[in-house]
């Protein structure tokens, strides 16, 4: 008899989700899927909204990266001025972005996924989180709360708060970098490589003790899509979109990101808020593409960085011969990869007299009807599109966030746990067997738009359900 | 006599009404510039804010209140639960616990609570919750003054 296994809620993530595994009639997994539960609205309640104002509204859609909403709305702001921005104001706006990777990707491996590695998948799940993990590495708890607090300072030293700063606006930014500040931050370099680097060697063994398991965790070829410069390197702010496929092959490169609509469309499927973006000229589902550290580490030639792009070179000796890290696992290794980069950026950036300019905005009035902004956020390449009337209020807007472009592959991801470590014919679906299927989802570490995440004892409910809807087991942790 | 090295966090919502009236207090307090007296804000309360800690003799919480005493000014307790349910959702007592484990060294804390009205959607205190964030502004000046 078929059965129905339901995780709700997904933890440590960053919004409310659930997972439901549905197994055959022989107790093997036919189906699994990924549901994202909640539902936020912007794009409609922005409508009749000043385009000044959208930094600010659009940076409250998320507590964990609203810096990069911040940026690229101001960055479709700046094409509906029609201004090319102080080169000051480019360098802060680059600043704050790097900033945001930093204090995102830090709460992504230390608090979120680095509990599954240090205390197993199997440890007891009141204990798995990032309070188990202060009992059981203190140093490494100490960093990483320390070095995720770098990167919020920065935030907060640029934009006056760590959370939710307006100071990214249309035509630049709201304040100038002081030297006393840029030499703050400069203070904090060598403790934050420090970390970043003893994280990697910590990683690099994770992938030694789990060896036997990291080839199951989401490993199939997909597009892979990014931003890059216009000589192939590593992109966070600007740059071109680069889509390259599984095997290595750059399908399309160059691409205007200000003409997303001409290569993404976008699907739903009624079990699920989140849509499910696809690259046009494949179809839905099969132009299933994955975006974030994992795709613009994969697809850059080059990183600008010295000990990120000898990360980058053993990063990529993963491939083997595919020439594709395409192992969703490996996630993790890239956000720390960008960990470093965004570290050493930071320095560069900071040590460039130009930072603390004083000609950070441009000022203008509405000279275009619509205008689209793209930056690479700490989950993948965001877009922000806004068309308005001749007083600025906003007529539509449209936003295309990167956990939901890597929808179709966490999908996929989980299938492909759940049909690896969950076998219904042995009776007993372990709460270990289901962590396994929510780390798969904390690799892509989605970011849903929400204030909360859990950090361990959380009710997770798991229902079998036969094929005529009838409850045949139920499980609380 | 040195001077006590006092961290103030007022945490809140400041859209839900009353629910700022924390940081309300924390924002009006820290215009005064009293000496030793650090002022912080926050949405939430957050392991991040552990780091800050290390560099004060005290912690003093501001926070608003559903229910209890207009306003009320007590140490802080030990945590209800051993773990914290969700990081996202840590109370003074989480935070103060955690602090303890990971740095072995305990602070004096206090935590001050505000009882509001309103808190739903807006972005100003009710007239009554103001007024007893002024008695929260005024006792905790006192507070502060003390050597």
């Amino acid at each position: 008899m078929s059965k129905t296994i339901t995780i709700s809620p997904v933890t440590r993530i960053e919004g409310h989700a659930k997972i439901t595994i549905q197994l055959d009639d022989n107790g093997d997994v036919l189906d699994a899927r990924f549901h994202v539960n909640e539902f936020r609205g912007f794009e409609k309640f922005c409508e009749g909204r000043l385009l000044w104002e959208m930094p600010g509204i659009t940076s409250r859609i998320c507590g964990i990266c609203p810096a990069s909403h911040l940026i690229t709305s101001a960055k479709a702001g700046d094409e509906i001025l029609a201004v090319s921005i102080p080169e000051t104001a480019d360098k802060l706006r680059r600043l704050l972005t790097l900033a945001q990777w930093l204090q995102s990707h830090a709460l992504s491996f230390f608090h979120l996924s680095s509990p599954d590695f240090i205390l197993g998948f199997d440890s007891d799940p009141a204990k798995r989180n990032v309070f188990g993990l202060i009992d059981a590495d203190k140093d490494l708890a100490r960093r990483g709360i320390r070095l995720r607090k770098y990167g919020q300072e920065i935030i907060q030293i640029l934009g006056g708060r760590r959370i939710h700063t307006p100071w990214a606006v249309p035509g630049g930014v709201q304040e100038s970098l002081v030297p006393e500040k840029r030499d703050y931050i400069l203070a904090g370099i060598p403790e934050a490589k420090e970390t970043t680097l003893l994280a990697l060697d910590l990683l690099k063994k994770i992938h030694v003790k789990f060896a036997k398991e990291i080839p199951e965790f989401g490993n199939f070829r997909t597009l892979l899509v990014g931003l890059v410069s216009k000589d192939g390197g590593l992109e966070y702010y600007d740059g071109n979109l680069r889509i390259q496929d599984g095997n290595g092959n750059t399908i399309a490169d160059q691409l205007d990101p200000r003409k997303y609509y001409d290569y993404f469309g976008e699907a739903n499927e009624a079990w699920s808020y989140l849509k499910f973006p696809y690259y046009k000229p494949f179809d839905y589902p099969r132009g299933m593409y994955r975006v974030g550290p994992l795709a613009r580490v994969n697809i850059c030639d080059y990183i600008e960085t010295p000990l990120a792009e000898a990360e980058r070179k053993q990063f990529k000796a993963l491939s083997g011969n595919v020439g594709v890290v395409n192992n969703s696992f490996y996630y993790h290794y890239a956000r720390l990869i960008e960990i470093l980069f965004a570290v050493e950026k930071i320095e560069m950036l900071l040590r460039d007299p130009d930072i603390t300019g004083h000609n950070v905005r441009a000022n203008a009035s509405i000279n275009r009807m619509d205008g689209v902004g793209c930056s690479e956020a700490p989950r993948g390449v965001l877009f922000h599109q806004y068309w308005v009337n001749d007083d600025g209020v906003m007529q539509k807007v449209n936003l295309i966030i990167a956990t939901a472009q890597n929808n179709i592959a966490m999908n996929r991801t989980v299938r492909q746990i759940a049909a690896h470590f969950i076998d219904g014919k042995k009776g007993k679906v372990t709460e270990g067997m289901l962590n396994r299927v929510e780390a798969g989802i904390r690799c892509y570490d989605p970011c849903l738009s929400c204030s909360t995440h859990a950090s361990g004892h959380m009710p997770m409910h798991v229902q079998v359900i036969g094929s005529e809807n009838q409850l045949l087991d139920e499980m609380w942790r | 006599m040195a001077v006590i090295r006092t961290l103030v966090i007022g945490f809140g919502n400041t859209l839900r009404t009353d629910d700022g009236a924390g940081i309300w207090t924390a924002e009006n307090l820290s215009v005064l510039q009293m000496p030793g007296v650090v002022v912080e804000c926050a949405h939430q309360l957050s392991l991040d804010l552990l780091e800050d800690f290390a560099s004060f003799d005290r912690i003093v919480f501001i926070d608003a209140a559903v229910d209890g005493e207009d306003v009320a000014f007590e140490p802080v307790g030990r945590p209800s639960v051993a773990v914290p349910p969700s990081a996202h959702h840590l109370t003074p007592a989480d935070l103060l616990n955690t602090y303890g484990d990971l740095y072995s060294r305990q602070i004096d804390s206090f935590l001050c609570t505000i009882r509001g009205e309103e808190f739903e959607f807006g972005t100003e205190l009710t007239g009554e919750t103001k007024k007893r964030a002024e008695s929260a502004l005024s006792l905790l000046v006192g507070f502060l003054s003390e050597k």
